[in-house]
């Protein structure tokens, strides 16, 4: 009897230790789910479908346009084309886009994301279960205007709006843009359509990049207001790039260049400013930082410079860099740096997220202005400034009495028949403070984007967000 | 301010656990504390038997001694807990008791030894000098020499009743091991004596002797015993160096025309010092009743349209529910004494969380009766609300029928010695249950194993009923320490057994039953190295298994690949997880989850929609009210009067804690999923049923409290 006293003693310590172990595990297995689990690709669909279904917040867009809510149980989208400008940013409830608003804000949207007393408050009002709603930033008849100019065109590419004193998004667009239908049945998709171009695309500059070696010339000791050559279309730094159909520009200096989009010109730049300065000019400037869009992640630029030959750099600073460079630029990005240029040299941080407004109507949280990094300092900003501006007047971009920054570019890619073509552009008025980048793929030049950037400027100063 | 179900169901999920959290600290708090009175006072003597060292026994001064102060010991601390809980008179009836009960031994023993006589001395022993007077007056030389002789002879009866009532009496206990080891409960100091040399045990109402081993010797009225042997009043027995009497105190008195009632003065005082000391856990019982109330009304008062015509019978059945647990509790000592309440409302706990949400899923926002219902045809419409009516109905009627039954059955086996008369039979039929599965068996879901067999318009899992006929086999081969060819044949059975339960297969069962096997092989035999070396024999047949068993396999790629990526071994634990997750700590309120989508989310991952529904605080009550149950057992166990009820009731307190593990680690993701089902909260008749027979066998067992009488003494008197 003893023994069995003793026996059971042991195997109570035993039981113990595993009733313990049990109630650790569930504690911790609980909190992996909750931060490695949460918003995961092939996450519950069923029950994802029901919880968004069932009291989900909306998603509208500042102008009061319902992108997302959840009506009698089920989520609904707006019906294409409307969905256009807003299926890869918001997403939808099965989270096949990763990346997007439905997916990284699910706490705020189904309400699982509260302190105590907060969620004690709600639940008191009989509001415990209710979502928060989510006032976005974009603009839909902007955004709709935007849309209407890929579809016009039936070209890839994408487009930001920025407005460059709050950093607000105020419009954007990715295309092909597939319908909410397609994305949540993932069926009849077009070939990358569920990319999203805007956050997560790269591209080769162009003559856009140019915009960046003037910087870098301006910031240098090399630089000379009085510097001219005489272009006669071919290369000055042995191997560089020729102009466009062997234009000859003649005598210019940098602002007769920048207008001219002239390659000899800055293609001598690069050579002259040399490997180790523009490595060091793209570092300070953060070409290649990580931003995020509140929280949805953008894709890094690339830059590299692995050669300091003549070939490699004069290429390289017109945005068309061959094998021993490296330059990628995202559409976000660069609206961001044309909203530095327009904004005295400070790149603010990009928001997508304007409110976040609780089932009482308390906002819990809301967007302000916030300064990521100091790109440009005042003089080199205004200097670009002037360089854009005089480029948007001569191309035309300018209207109204409204002057408009502007640097075109068009980059050769191999395996396309047509080409990169950019247009990066700021409305110079503060009335006015928006900022555009637009690409198009295979596209037959940069010209050709013009009068859609004006289209969209035009619809952007009617509305006036 | 709305007022739908999900809002309110959401804004009652504070309430739900206030409930449960009181419930589960006072349940636990009092589940410790007895056990550990049990504890101190689980070597309690069989009340009415004891051995009787015969003069000449080589008894070392220090059992003697020990004895002594064992017994003196004993004798404070029961004084010591009825003085601390009641008033003081009944402690000094108690040592009243005890000293009357001295007195009446120390009678016995003289009366015994006097009870032999003949005729002729019937004067003498009448009046010893009217009878010399008598044989001097007749001058009767032979007479006087005969009567000097008997004088003689009753003064060495006399020296020997008083050396005999100085002989150490015993105690004896359920198990009493005797040998040279320190742990045994006779430790005898003898050469010849075997470490553990034999084993008296009570099990079938009669007590037996055993020798250890081949080589112990052992005696029974000087006829040499190698097997189990009966023993009977005044039996000797003969061990080296040590001779004992088997006394039965009843029969005893019975033949001294003695009016005996010692034992059950004493056991009367322990029992009263048990009731003592096991608390009425009050406010435990007001919270379950509030939960039930709360979580039933909640459903049957939202309950959808489609739904109302069953509306007063799901309210009946649910108030029948709580009826019954209420009369259980209230009046279970009345009508079986020694009945556990804390058992039972941990088995109620679980039950009410186990109806609400099965409730839940039936009647709310139930996906496909949402698109029957879509489809706008009504005959489509009315066979949904059919379907799902009946299998509700079906499971909360089986719980209704386990509580009928839980009554019955444990009357039975408090009352009558039913399970060690069934044993032989379990084990026939526990491997004829598993064939019978193998060979008739159809599977439920699509991903569920074949368990279940179709008999008429039911089907049966007959897998849960042949775990219970193994716990009683398990029981009756170790209610003590068996011969090795015992054990061997044993082994041989129990690896028949989990060779048909990987057959069919049954991954869950083989990890619920082999720990349970090891558990109380090591509670009752100590072989902890042999328990040993059966562990290490699992785990190469478990990787036996792996390399035989696809299923086997697909388990643990899906359990080594779950924080990797998503596929189809692993989908329903990851989406269960995931529902885990949105639960949170305080849960989303009854019928605001999402469980479908979750692959058997009503039976296998149900847990998970515990946590999402009720909250992590409330699933880890649930695992402390398994381990409630385990303590209880584990108490009973200790307290119980044979091996086999010590036995079995560790048990089947460990298959149920076991199997909880089993199926809350699998559906977590600790470890591999297996598919067994969370014991009574998962969806399934035959399951619902045989988890409450289980705790009838529990409940039976522990209320087998009484002073068992020898069958012989209990057959006469009938």
């Amino acid at each position: 009897m003893k023994e069995i006293i003793r026996n059971v003693r042991y195997i109570l310590y035993v039981f113990m230790g595993l009733t313990a172990a049990l109630l650790l595990g569930l504690l911790v297995q609980s909190y992996r789910a909750q931060t490695e689990l949460s918003a995961v690709a092939g996450e519950n669909r069923a029950a994802l479908a029901e919880r968004y279904g069932l009291l989900a917040g909306r998603i509208i867009s500042s102008d009061g346009f319902v992108i997302a809510e959840s009506v009698d149980g089920q989520r609904r989208y707006p019906a294409k084309p409307y969905s256009d400008p807003y299926v890869h940013l918001v997403g939808d409830y099965s989270h096949i886009m990763a990346n997007s608003i439905e997916a990284n804000y699910e706490g705020q949207l189904l309400g699982t994301q509260r302190n105590l007393i907060d969620q004690v408050v709600l639940d008191v009002n009989g509001y415990g279960m209710h979502g928060n709603e989510l006032v976005l930033t974009l603009n839909n008849s902007i955004s709709q205007t935007m849309a209407d100019q890929f579809r016009a065109t039936g070209y890839r590419g994408a487009a930001v709006m920025l407005n460059w004193k709050t950093g607000d998004l105020i419009a954007a667009c990715s295309f092909p843009a597939p319908s909410y239908e397609q994305v949540i049945s993932y069926d009849n998709l077009e070939d990358t359509a569920l990319f999203n171009r805007v956050l997560n695309g790269l591209y080769t500059p162009g003559s856009t990049f140019k915009v960046f070696t003037s910087a870098a010339y301006f910031d240098s000791t090399l630089y000379d207001p009085d510097y001219t050559i005489t272009c006669d279309g071919n290369p000055i730094a042995p191997g560089g790039p020729r102009n466009y159909a062997n234009q000859a520009h003649g005598l210019e200096n940098i602002s007769g260049a920048f207008t001219a989009s002239c390659n000899v010109f800055f293609g001598n730049l690069g050579y002259r400013l040399g490997q180790g300065y523009l490595t060091q000019f793209f570092e300070d400037i953060g070409f290649s930082d990580q931003i995020q869009l509140d929280r949805l992640s953008v894709t890094r630029q690339k830059l590299a410079i692995n050669s300091d030959d003549s070939t490699t750099l004069s290429w390289f600073a017109i945005g068309q860099p061959n094998a021993e460079a490296e330059a990628q630029v995202n559409p976000l990005m660069q609206a961001c740096y044309a909203s530095a240029i327009a904004n005295g040299g400070k790149r603010l941080k990009p928001h997508i997220v304007r409110r976040i407004v609780d089932p009482l109507g308390r906002t819990s949280y809301t967007a302000e202005p916030e300064l990521e990094r100091e790109v440009f300092d005042e003089e080199t900003s205004e200097f670009l400034r002037s360089l854009m501006i005089a480029c948007g007047n001569t191309l035309g971009l300018s209207f109204n009495g409204v002057e408009i920054g502007l640097k075109t570019g068009t980059a050769e890619v191999d395996g396309l028949d047509g080409n990169y073509s950019w247009v990066n552009t700021f409305i110079d008025d503060e009335n006015y403070p928006y900022a555009l980048a637009l690409v198009f793929e295979d596209s037959p030049g940069s010209q050709y984007l013009i009068p859609y950037a004006q289209n969209i400027y035009r619809q952007a100063m009617n509305v006036q967000p | 301010m709305p007022f739908r179900m999900p809002d309110i169901a959401y804004l009652l999920r504070y309430l739900v656990l206030v409930f449960v959290l009181i419930g589960t600290i006072q349940m636990l708090k009092l589940a410790i504390s007895e056990y550990r009175w049990s504890l101190r006072h689980a070597l309690r003597p069989a009340r009415g038997y004891f051995l009787l060292a015969l003069p000449g026994t080589a008894m070392s001064p220090k059992v003697r001694d020990r004895e002594e102060k064992r017994r003196f010991h004993l004798r404070e601390r029961l004084k010591e807990a009825a003085a601390a809980e009641i008033e003081d008179t009944f402690a000094a009836e108690a040592e009243a008791a005890f000293q009357k009960q001295d007195a009446f031994r120390h009678k016995l023993l003289e009366h015994q030894s006097l009870l032999t006589g003949s005729d002729f001395f019937q004067d003498f022993d009448r009046n010893p000098r009217q009878a010399f007077d008598s044989a001097r007056r007749r001058a009767d030389a032979n007479m006087v020499a005969q009567l000097r002789a008997h004088e003689a002879e009753i003064a060495r009866d006399q020296a020997e009743a008083r050396e005999r009532a100085r002989a150490k009496t015993l105690a004896i206990y359920p198990t009493t091991v005797i040998g040279r080891e320190a742990s045994s409960d006779i430790r005898v100091y003898s050469r010849s004596m075997r470490k553990r040399h034999a084993v008296i045990y009570r099990y079938d109402g009669e007590w037996f002797i055993r020798p250890q081993s081949h080589r112990a010797e052992l005696r029974i009225n000087g006829q040499s015993v190698d097997r189990e042997t009966a023993l009977r009043n005044h039996d000797r027995i003969e061990l080296p160096g040590l001779v004992f009497e088997f006394i039965d105190e009843r029969q005893v008195a019975a033949e001294a025309g003695l009016d005996y009632a010692g034992a059950q003065v004493d056991d009367a005082y322990f029992l009263d010092a048990l009731r003592v000391s096991t608390k009425m856990p009050f406010l435990a019982f007001l919270c379950f009743n509030l939960l039930s109330i709360l979580c039933f009304g909640l459903i049957t008062y939202y309950l959808p349209n489609e739904f109302l015509a069953n509306q007063e019978l799901l309210i009946g059945l649910f108030s029948a529910y709580l009826v019954l647990m209420d009369f259980y509790f209230l009046f279970l000592p009345k009508i079986l004494r020694y009945g556990d309440r804390l058992l039972l409302l941990a088995l109620g706990y679980l039950s009410t969380l186990g109806l609400a949400l099965q409730a839940r899923f039936c009647f709310y926002r139930n996906p496909w009766f949402v698109r029957e219902t879509a489809s706008g045809d009504p005959k489509r419409m009315a066979a949904a609300v059919k379907l799902l009516s009946n299998r509700f109905i079906v499971q909360v009627g089986a719980v209704l029928l386990g509580a009928t039954l839980l009554f019955v059955i444990a009357l039975l086996i408090k009352k009558t010695l039913l399970l060690e008369k069934l044993s032989m039979v379990c084990l026939i039929i526990t491997p004829l249950f598993l064939l019978a599965t193998k060979v008739l068996g159809h599977g439920m879901e699509d991903n569920g194993a074949d368990l279940w067999i179709r008999v008429g318009p039911i089907t049966i899992q007959l897998t849960e009923f042949a775990k219970i006929s193994y716990a009683i086999v398990l029981a009756t081969f170790f209610k003590n320490r068996p011969k090795l060819s015992t054990q061997v044949f044993f082994a041989i059975w129990a690896a028949l057994v989990f060779f048909l339960i990987m057959l069919l297969p049954d991954l869950g069962s083989a990890m619920i039953l082999l720990p349970t096997t090891l558990i109380v092989f090591i509670a009752m035999t100590s072989e902890f190295f042999k328990a040993a070396l059966v562990l290490v024999a699992s785990g190469a047949a478990g990787s036996l298994a792996y390399l035989l068993f696809p299923h086997v396999q697909r388990r643990i790629s899906g359990w080594t690949s779950l924080w990797q990526e998503v596929n189809d071994q692993n989908a329903q634990i990851i989406y269960g997880l995931q529902g885990m997750a949105r639960g949170g700590l305080l849960g989303r309120g009854i019928g605001n989850g999402n469980p479908w989508g979750i692959p058997l989310f009503n039976s296998d991952m149900v847990f998970a929609i515990v946590v999402e529904e009720l909250g992590l605080i409330v699933g880890l009550c649930c695992v402390l009210f398994y381990a409630t149950i385990w303590l209880r057992s584990a108490r009973g166990a200790l307290l119980a009067r044979d091996g086999f009820s010590s036995s079995l009731i560790l048990g089947l307190g460990t298959m149920t804690f076991m199997e909880a593990v089993v199926v809350i680690g699998g559906t977590t993701g600790l470890i591999p999923l297996t598919g067994a089902t969370l014991p009574f909260i998962a969806r399934g008749g035959s399951s619902i049923l045989a988890k409450w027979i289980v705790l009838a066998l529990l409940f039976g067992l522990l209320a087998r409290q009484e002073a068992g009488a020898n069958r012989q003494y209990l057959e006469a008197e009938r």
